[in-house]
């Protein structure tokens, strides 16, 4: 038996070289295990965005792995030739890089980094000039170019002097290099042999310069996928990339499908005359090899610690100093304990800096008055309680402290901090500044095909028609974004069985899932000690003056890089300015954390769902749970959070949950473990910790392994294979400690509910916290809530209308915007004892902030104007259709004028305030009273076009009399309990305020209905929604009729009947032409 | 019915008929939605260049009832700036002075019947005194019957309930009038005209005085198209074979000078030649190109009339151009063209003029480069109308395919039987119609994929094939390629 040949193959591009490569790097990388590889290089484009999948891949499938990168050079500058300016586009050429060591990696990525700053996102450009000095650092591979564009015409202008002037460029590029290097054994030329018509000629070619300047040949692939069957892949992308069909494609196309994975025999035997080709590549691995990424050692910032303090000692000092602050009468020895334990293992983990790090930033938040809060399991510690990092009690929850930190795996913990979103910018360039940019940057976010832009990119290039492929892709719904079906292809008129549709499904399923391009991750910083882009390169974001580093936040946690998520959070603000407002008149001031506890005030109003705007249970389907669960302490709002999730929804906990929460069922447990764990939640696991405690307790797991259980369960669908493993390991695990097989199946089930969405308790209690602190200002400070929900806008789940009708059914009153009360934001004000709100300027669409506190400003100063001319001759740069939009507002009420007067004194207005134009304007002055009165309809309607509400009317009240007559009911005949009975037949109809069809309603479509009196809820079942799609996703106003449901004080109708009511009220258009052609 | 165009790769509704609009179908609205909202509306591709041709065409059928027949303002500018896309559709109108006609057809009201009737009912209709006003009612108050206003009194009761958009104005305007709650004309009547011009600009009372007669308006008219023919009665008729003759080329000639003289060209010259026996001889002339050369034509046209054979007395003979272009001006070349083969040079022109005479245009057929790896679909056959049309697509095209092809390709590779003695070799021996051939040497193999997108991924995509290069005793280098998936082996062509 012959000796298996020693082949590396060192040209590899995976899909992270966007639309080149067609294969997954870890697919590269285990089918090169499978072949019988030692070692596997891989070298993207430009980028070293694939190299932690590739290197985490080769880890597991015990091979070595080779970081490089395939790097374009252009050599303009460096071009002697006297022809050069003639051929510019081939003065690019590609070199495969391999770092030979730590530095080497270093200069590697400042280089990706100098060549991806200084040009527009995703284009790369790097000078010959700057890359011959770090030359010697790497085992460089000079890639020909396309070698059709080396030896052969390309178009039949040129002639055979150009021809030849291009393979002499070349030639003089690679004498740069090779005069340049200093050691020959870094230096090769890559030899392909892909079965195309001119490899003789490459070949020859390709030999003479490796002889003429005595550069080695090495035998590479320039493998773009992992096996031959990826072929029509790389063939689709090729197209999405050029944008273009296949049938345009041409010779854009690889001419065949030799560019995959060769195992190392076959690579042997195409190379046969040149053995020496292939025992390079031995060569070329040995020098590599001495680089690999676990070599990275990631170091914290140092200059957190004040006063020559070491960072244990800081951190200690800080936490008992909160300590005593938390507990001013006396630290409690629980608490004392606690913060004992996390400190040592803190220290002993040495994640100190991070702790300190985090602190630091919560400091200069809190200093500048931005609310934050720390969210995630390590933020829920004592530590972090008593750093101030979260308001969170954690000894009243119990958190499973192991799961930040896994011994085992010495990853870093996991904190998330949310800022209020209108300040969160503040923090993150008090960050850069800190830590300046070349320390400091946001990871990436790789984004992925989902089926529907798989669809639509494969079905363009596979050639169907742009209506096709709209069709194709409406066949992934939305919503669920499941797999296509023949039915559903039928449905939108395709026919399944047409070969380009089928094509066109195969490949698109392939493509999900491929990375697409690198986007900016929502917050997740990463600070280093040392520059970043000596450790990955950084590029350039979307967004003006962002940074981000080419690895997304797994890669970071991967290679164990200290992450901090910056997140930006709208009730953050809102809380912040409702307790600015409150704070204004009262004397001792209220703060997030001294908002009384356990109000029952606060239990009762959470219970009969009365929850818009409270943070997280406002959305639809936690108002329907909260009646059902009757939240009574702050742990059940805990609880709240986290059941109504896709994850307990799946796996089929809530049901069971409230089944004994309610009384109606016993909590079984099997025996006093399970209880102690699953003990305050009645036996039905809830939480992520739970799950993974229960691996811990009943199945043997370690802390550290039941964490790579939770991550293998977030991973669910890309790693289907590791998932089993665990699986088996449950089972054995449990049945070994003596539970039936019925039971650890059940817990499976369960567990595996998890696996996309499932919900930390950690997270749930400090979102618990904000939902108790929004819900007790809502109980108690109803106009300063909805005053400060509409200062925070955009946010959460409701629009300013049913905001402020909300706050008008609890008695608070609103003064509409007035371009001389109002300020840019709403504000409150007290006449008498009552509170009111006074709408902000911000309201109105389209109208600027600076140019609305121009007019406010000029209002503080001068005093209220009493005329738009005098406004307009106070001359402060607002301009004419600033007033058109304040007029469109219905702003001028207080100089007397409504909408169209207004419009009318404005469009007299010259262009420029003169003297002149106070005199012109009264001359036309009287004849406003010519203009045709508005309706009280169409005032509505301008109210809602400019500022979303209107405090004169309900759209459904110029309906009213119509609607009785159909026999209608108005919502509030609907609620309460003098409502209707359950099981009667109803109609009410109303404004569409929200739809929903949640993944986990199997197709059920929830509506909100909002009128005059109230909202009503309606539950569309999806025969009636397929029956009736139009009306119930498109149409504004719907007149639903079907059965009334309750489930305590809650209403629903179950629909049976659909009408659209919007041609009742819109009035005609002007513009629209009533003739017929 | 919904015309689409296409915005940002996907297909939007760019125009709309009245019955979708009623749907709920607007204009920028994606197809698949519009559809929904109009199930079963005709979709055809949104073309204003070809809109306002039809329409121009439709104009000058209109002259038929009077000598000033014109297209809207608004459509004239875009057809002139190229900005078609961007008018109304409301603006697709034809405006017919029918100043002094009307006595002709009895009286206006018949009149405005007649042109119903012209139009089959389908056109909106209005007479009035005005363009404005014609223009504003016919757009906004007809249904069915014609609308007729004769007196200039009555404009303004008749334009008074109509919207504001009657009047032509800009939406900015619109939008400003709309603001202050003016929704018809009538609501502006109300108001000194010149505080309608201070507030919302000068246009709106221009447009408004235009309507209600106070300023002129022009017509933008249109003409008829020029017609090139010569045609020629003879009395007495021809007997004489070289009269006849003499007289044709004259009546060319004629035809030329008058397309020569508009500066036009034709692509289509038709003669027909009646003899006093009311017997009619055709002959058609269809070019490859257009030409304006008489010299070139004659050299066409000689063999035809040689050809030709007049029996009788010839009474009449007429020749008629068409397919009429603009002539493109081109510099005759001081000294001789150096690229006699390049794809537009007037020799070529000329000579594939001749070849579409004498052998038939279908018959003309040239060879195209396309971009495929595969040998039998990296060229295609194309009409020369096709090719001219197309003729510079295999510029962008590499020649690199060619170096390595065989310069005889079979219609369809030949199975062959082979001695081959191992993968990524030649055979060293092959029977090809019989005959044993010995394979001295070869070169190869290329290898070539299968273009999978026309089959099914998931059966059968063709074949992936080796192609060699070899060489026969006899010196002959033939193409041979061996099937990877049945490993047969076939030729596909010879260097000869």
């Amino acid at each position: 038996m012959t000796p298996r040949p020693s082949y590396t193959e060192l040209q590899v591009a995976s899909n992270f070289s966007f639309l080149r490569g067609a294969s997954h790097p870890h697919e590269l990388v285990w089918q090169a295990a499978q072949l019988g590889y030692k070692a596997v290089g891989l070298t993207d484009y430009n980028t070293l965005s694939g190299i932690v999948r590739g290197h985490v891949a080769a880890q597991e499938a015990g091979i070595q792995f080779l970081v490089g990168c395939r790097v374009e050079i252009d050599f303009t500058g460096m071009c002697k030739h006297p022809l050069r300016e003639r051929v510019p586009q081939y003065h690019r050429s590609s070199l495969l890089l391999y770092p030979k060591d730590k530095a080497a990696y270093g200069t590697l990525c400042q280089l990706l980094t100098n060549g991806k700053r200084e040009v527009s996102k995703n284009d790369f450009f790097l000078n010959l000039e700057d890359f011959l000095p770090a030359q010697d650092s790497f085992a460089t591979i000079i890639v020909p170019p396309f070698f059709q564009t080396l030896f052969h015409h390309i178009d039949h202008q040129e002639s055979a002097t150009e021809k030849k002037t291009r393979a002499e460029i070349f030639f003089d590029f690679c004498s740069i290099l090779k005069d340049n290097s200093r050691d020959p054994a870094l230096l090769s030329l890559a030899l392909t042999s892909n079965y195309s018509p001119l490899n003789p000629h490459l070949f020859h070619k390709a030999l003479s310069i490796t002889k003429q300047l005595s550069i080695a040949p090495v035998a590479t692939n320039d493998v773009h996928y992992h096996t031959p069957e990826r072929k029509p892949l790389q063939d689709a992308v090729t197209c999405i990339r050029e944008k273009c069909t296949l049938q345009q494609a041409g010779f854009r196309l690889f001419q065949n499908g030799e560019r995959y994975l060769k195992s190392p025999e076959e690579m042997a035997r195409l190379f046969r005359d040149l053995p020496h080709a292939i025992s390079r590549t031995q060569t070329i691995t040995e020098i590599a090899s001495s680089f690999s990424l676990s070599q990275l050692r990631y170091t914290y910032p140092d200059e957190i610690c004040p006063n020559q303090l070491s960072p244990y000692e800081y951190l200690h000092q800080e936490v008992i100093k909160g300590a005593h602050r938390h507990y001013p009468t006396g630290v409690p020895n629980h608490v004392t304990q606690a913060i004992q334990e996390e400190l040592s293992l803190i220290h002993e983990l040495e994640y100190e800096k991070y702790f300190l790090t985090c602190y630091d930033i919560v400091a200069f938040a809190r200093e500048r008055g931005i609310l934050c809060q720390g969210r995630g399991a390590a933020a829920n510690s004592v530590v972090c309680y008593c750093l101030g990092i979260t308001s969170v009690d954690p000894t009243k929850i119990d958190l499973l402290f192991a799961r930040f930190v896994s011994k085992e795996r010495r990853e870093p913990p996991d904190i998330d901090i949310d800022f209020e979103h209108e300040r969160r910018e503040e923090v993150i360039q008090y960050i850069y500044g800190k830590y300046g940019r070349h320390r400091a940057a946001i990871a990436a976010e790789v984004v992925t095909y989902q089926a529907r832009s798989a669809v639509r990119e494969i079905g363009k290039a596979l050639g169907l028609s742009l209506e096709i492929v709209d069709k194709l892709a409406k066949g992934v719904h939305r919503w669920t974004g499941c797999a296509i079906t023949a039915d559903s292809l039928r449905e939108v008129g395709l026919d399944p069985f047409d070969a380009t549709v089928q094509n066109s499904l195969l490949l698109a399923n392939e493509l999900v899932g491929f990375p697409r391009h690198l986007s900016q991750h929502v917050g997740g910083f990463i600070i280093s000690n040392t520059p970043l882009c000596e450790i990955v390169p950084i590029i350039n974001a979307g967004m003006e003056s962002r940074t981000i580093i080419e690895w997304d936040k797994n890669d970071i946690e991967e290679l164990g890089m200290l992450k901090i998520d910056i997140l930006a959070l709208g009730m953050l603000t809102c809380i912040r300015k409702a307790l600015d407002l409150i704070n204004a008149r009262r004397s001792e001031k209220l703060e997030l954390h001294s908002i009384p506890a356990e109000d029952p005030a606060v239990y009762e109003m959470l219970s009969r769902s009365d929850s818009v705007g409270v943070f997280q249970v406002e959305s639809r389907a936690q108002m329907s749970m909260l009646p059902r669960l009757k939240p009574r302490c702050f742990y059940d709002l805990v609880i709240e959070v986290a059941i109504v999730r896709p994850g307990p929804i799946q796996g089929n906990m809530v049901h069971p949950f409230l089944k004994r929460r309610n009384g109606y069922e016993k909590p079984y447990y099997p025996d006093a473990r399970v209880e102690r764990i699953l003990g305050k939640t009645l036996g039905v696991p809830i939480f992520q910790e739970q799950a993974m405690r229960l691996a811990i307790t009943l199945a043997n797991f370690t802390p550290g392994e039941a964490e790579q259980l939770r991550r293998a369960m977030a991973a669910w669908k890309t790693h289907k294979g590791v998932i089993e493993n665990f699986k088996e390991k449950i089972v054995r695990g449990m049945l070994e400690n003596g539970y039936t097989s019925d039971f650890a199946e059940t817990c499976l089930n369960q567990i595996k509910g998890f696996s996309e969405y499932g919900f930390p308790e950690s997270h749930a209690a400090s979102f618990a916290l904000l939902v108790y602190a929004s819900a007790w200002i809502k109980r108690h400070y109803p106009a300063e809530f909805a005053c400060a929900l509409l200062n925070s806008q955009p946010m959460g789940f409701y629009a300013p209308s049913q905001i402020v009708q909300d706050a008008q059914r609890h008695g608070v009153q609103f003064t509409p915007i007035d371009a001389n009360k109002s300020g840019w934001d709403c504000a409150m004000s007290y006449p008498g004892n009552a509170s009111e709100v006074r709408l902000g300027l911000r309201l109105i669409s389209g109208l600027r902030r600076d140019h609305a506190h121009a007019i406010t400003d000029s209002v503080e100063q001068r005093g209220e104007f009493d005329s738009i001319d005098s406004l307009w001759a106070r001359d402060i740069h607002v301009s004419k259709s600033t007033l058109r939009t304040l007029a469109k507002a219905d702003a001028f009420g207080s100089v007397a004028l409504t909408r169209r007067p207004a419009h009318w004194n404005i469009s007299a207005l010259a262009s420029q305030p003169a003297p002149l134009d106070a005199l012109l304007a009264k001359r036309s002055a009287g004849h406003e009273k010519a203009l045709p009165t508005p309706t009280a309809q169409r005032d509505m309607f301008d109210d809602y076009a400019t500022t979303g509400l209107s405090l004169k009317a309900h759209p459904l009240m110029f309906l009213r009399d119509h609607l009785t007559q159909r026999g209608a009911h108005p919502s509030e005949h609907l609620q309460g309990k003098y409502g209707r009975r359950a099981g009667s037949r109803v109609s009410t109809a109303g404004l569409v305020i929200a739809r929903q069809r949640p993944g986990t309603a199997k197709g059920v479509v929830f509506i909100t209905l909002e009128d005059e009196t109230g909202t009503t809820n309606l539950i569309i079942r999806p025969a009636l929604f397929d029956a009736h799609q139009t009306i119930t996703m498109r149409s504004a106003i719907i007149l639903a009729e079907g059965k009334l449901e309750r489930i305590g004080e809650v209403v629903y109708i179950d629909v049976d009947r659909l009408q659209s009511l919007d041609q009742l009220l819109v009035e005609r258009p002007q513009s629209a032409a009533p003739y017929s052609c | 019915m919904l015309l689409t165009s296409t915005v940002a790769n996907h297909l939007v509704v760019a125009r709309c008929c009245a019955s979708a609009m009623h749907a709920g179908v607007r204009p920028g609205m994606a197809l698949p939605l519009a559809v929904a909202f109009s199930p079963g509306a005709y979709v055809e591709p949104f073309d204003p260049v070809r809109d306002c041709r039809a329409l121009y065409k439709l104009a000058v059928r209109c002259l038929e009832f009077s000598p000033l027949v014109g297209l809207d303002h608004e459509l004239f500018v875009g057809r002139s700036q190229g900005t078609l896309e961007d008018v109304s559709q409301l603006h697709y109108g034809i405006t017919i002075d029918l100043t002094g006609t009307d006595k002709l057809h009895g009286d206006v009201t018949k009149l405005a019947l007649h042109i119903h009737a012209f139009f089959k009912g389908t056109a909106a209709i209005a007479v009035a005194p005005t363009l404005g006003s014609a223009w504003a009612l016919s757009r906004y108050s007809v249904a069915g019957a014609p609308r007729v206003v004769i007196n200039r009194q009555e404009i303004v009761p008749a334009l008074s309930p109509l919207p504001l958009a009657a009047l032509r104005i800009p939406t900015a305007s619109l939008d400003l009038l709309r603001d202050v709650g003016m929704s018809s004309i009538g609501d502006l009547t109300y108001l000194p005209r010149y505080t309608i011009a201070q507030r919302f600009g000068k246009f709106v009372t221009y447009r408004l005085e235009q309507a209600f007669g106070d300023i002129e308006e022009r017509l933008h008219t249109v003409e008829e198209t020029k017609r090139y023919n010569a045609s020629r009665i003879f009395e007495p008729p021809l007997t004489h074979r070289k009269s006849i003759v003499i007289s044709i080329y004259s009546l060319f000639q004629a035809v030329i000078n008058k397309l020569k003289s508009n500066k036009r060209s034709a692509k289509y010259f038709h003669l027909s030649i009646q003899d006093t026996a009311k017997a009619v001889i055709y002959r058609e002339l269809s070019l490859a190109s257009a030409t304006d050369d008489i010299g070139h034509l004659t050299t066409i046209i000689e063999p035809i009339i040689d050809g030709m054979n007049f029996s009788g007395e010839i009474r009449e003979i007429t020749i008629t151009a068409r397919q009429i272009e603009a002539t493109r001006s081109e510099q005759k070349s001081l000294s001789p063209s150096p690229h006699k083969d390049a794809p537009d040079s007037r020799e070529k022109k000329e000579l594939l003029n001749t070849f579409s005479v004498r052998i038939g245009k279908e018959r003309l057929l040239f060879a195209k480069l396309n971009q495929s790896y595969i040998p039998e679909k990296s060229f295609s056959y194309h009409s020369a109308t096709d090719a001219m049309s197309t003729s510079n697509v295999h510029e962008s095209i590499p020649h690199y395919t060619l170096h390595e092809r065989p310069s005889y390709l079979l219609a369809d590779p030949e199975e062959i039987t082979t001695i081959s003695m191992l993968p990524d070799k030649p055979p060293s021996f092959i029977q090809w119609r019989g005959k044993k051939l010995k394979i001295l040497t070869g070169i190869g193999p290329e290898r070539i994929s299968p273009e999978w997108w026309g089959g099914n991924l998931a059966k059968d995509v063709g074949i992936t094939r080796d192609y060699f290069k070899v060489q026969d005793e006899c010196g002959r280098w033939l193409w041979v390629f061996r099937d990877q998936t049945t490993h047969t082996w076939f030729l596909h062509g010879m260097w000869v």
